[in-house]
């Protein structure tokens, strides 16, 4: 059952509230001010928050703080209760986090229904709640993070390429050389996959994306050239396509699914990648022929859920989620198809504005 | 293009990161020196004629930043080209820049660490 906590200092329309949800057999929990809200959802789990923006003792803001760095409480919904319809008030709750409000006075049908929308979401995210997706980590991970891991990696990968370039080498020592540097690429892919989703998981942090102008052609062709054996695509791309958007992201997307294509294809086919302009947006496609049937949709994909796990393959299971996530905070639409033994997976792209 | 007989200034506190710059440009026949930080680099750009410079950005001292700063307003090194090579992402280096109201017209790109080879000799060859 869905656990539920209401927090109202009118104690008249606290009472109704419980009333209503408990007739609808919700389980649910009220309370009449914000520290005793913070203390009850600090060691108890909820599925969904109503709570009023100006309580007595502190703000509806901070009730909603302390729920969001609560690990127990990630997927909980949070709605905010408000007496006048402040857009600065709306706007500062949807910013910290919210995800839904409501203007008093309200009628119980609008509550009920709200508290019905928001559920079923929650329900939905249970999935991935059940995986323990610890956001915190990612919180954690900023510009220190990456600095720490990739001056390291600079020296491993940059020297190891360089003591390549001596011809004289005998082949066991060139083979290992290799292996160093192609264990740093590795290393590097999935600290870039944990800054991506440092950026995405944290709302705060969405407004100081850098959004400039990007040649996409140009960064698809140094994917191809850099990390990813071009002989192996067969690629068409229409050169000179620009897009306003987040330089980081779109090419953690490119070089997301170019990896999966090459990865996961059947030994000698070919994938696709195709960059085009239709219909005023610019489409970007991988496709590939896969060697196990696999059915993903989009509203499947969560986080650590490995789709390929009958073949062992490394990895952590969080390539495809956070290529779904950085879509949606691009708002850029994508498509999955995989029936049969295809597999492909479209995005549509448009200019990202501030 | 050739790049021989330019001037190539690498500014990074860490030696060893000073030292693979160097091997990656050597190849190339230039010419380089090298400085710890932003404020041993306007020492030596006072002496030497430098075309080219590769800077980091987290060093003691003077920041990268503030080196860039200095140069900005400088009209003695105006003709110079800087490339920023640095472990930060390439969109927190453009956003600090805009929030200390940093506009260096020398400034010609930046180059992620851990270092593409070939497309810092690109970059490099371009200036």
């Amino acid at each position: 059952m869905n656990r539920i906590l209401v927090v109202e200092d009118e104690s008249q329309l606290l009472d109704s509230i419980i009333d209503m949800l408990k007739i609808k057999q919700y389980d649910v929990v009220g309370v009449e001010n914000g520290l005793k809200a913070i203390d009850i959802s600090s060691s108890n789990k909820f599925d969904l928050i109503i709570c009023d923006i100006n309580l007595l003792d502190i703000s509806g803001y901070e009730v909603l703080k302390s729920v969001k760095e609560n690990e127990a409480n990630v997927n909980c919904q949070f709605v905010f209760l408000s007496a006048f319809v402040e857009e600065d008030d709306i706007r500062k709750g949807m910013n910290l986090g919210a995800d839904d409000y409501l203007t008093k006075p309200f009628s119980m049908n609008v509550l009920l229904d709200t508290v019905k929308s928001r559920l079923e979401i929650a329900n939905k995210k249970k999935d991935v709640d059940s995986i323990v997706f610890n956001r915190k980590i990612f919180q954690f991970v900023n510009t220190n993070f990456s600095h720490e891991f990739l001056t390291p990696l600079n020296m491993i990968m940059s020297l190891s390429k360089i003591l390549q370039e001596d011809t004289d080498l005998k082949e066991d020592v060139a083979q290992s050389l290799e292996t160093i540097y192609n264990s740093g690429v590795r290393i590097l892919k999935n600290i870039k996959l944990i800054i991506v989703n440092a950026i995405i998981s944290n709302p705060e942090k969405h407004n100081y994306l850098l959004i400039e102008k990007i040649c996409l052609s140009d960064v698809l062709n140094n994917i191809l050239r850099q990390n990813i054996n071009s002989t192996l695509f067969s690629a068409q791309i229409t050169e000179g396509l620009f897009v306003s958007s987040n330089y980081e992201i779109v090419s953690f997307i490119f070089e997301e699914l170019l990896h999966n294509g090459s990865r996961f294809k059947k030994p000698d086919s070919t994938p696709i990648v195709i960059l085009k302009n239709e219909n005023g947006k610019i489409i970007f496609k991988v496709k590939n022929e896969t060697i196990t049937e696999t059915r993903i949709s989009v509203d499947v994909i969560a986080p650590f859920k490995k789709f390929q796990s009958n073949l062992s393959l490394n990895g952590w299971g969080l390539g495809l989620y956070t290529v779904v996530e950085s879509c949606k905070l691009l708002g850029y639409q994508l498509f999955i198809d995989s029936s049969n033994l295809h597999f492909e997976v479209t995005i549509a792209m448009e200019d990202k504005r501030k | 293009m050739d790049i021989k007989s330019k001037v190539i200034l690498i500014v990074d506190d860490e030696s060893m990161n000073r030292f693979i710059l160097n091997k990656i440009l050597s190849a190339n026949d230039v010419q380089t020196i090298e400085a710890c930080n932003g404020k041993e680099a306007l020492e030596l750009l006072s002496v030497h004629d430098v075309d080219i410079i590769l800077l980091d950005l987290n060093m003691p001292v003077l920041d990268g930043y503030m080196f860039l700063e200095k140069v900005s307003t400088d009209p003695r090194y105006l003709h110079l080209s800087i490339l920023v090579v640095s472990a930060t992402t390439r969109g927190i280096f453009y956003q600090k820049l805009q929030e200390k109201g940093i506009n260096a017209p020398q400034l010609k790109g930046f180059i992620e660490k851990p270092i593409n080879i070939d497309d810092l000799k690109r970059h490099v060859n371009q200036y």
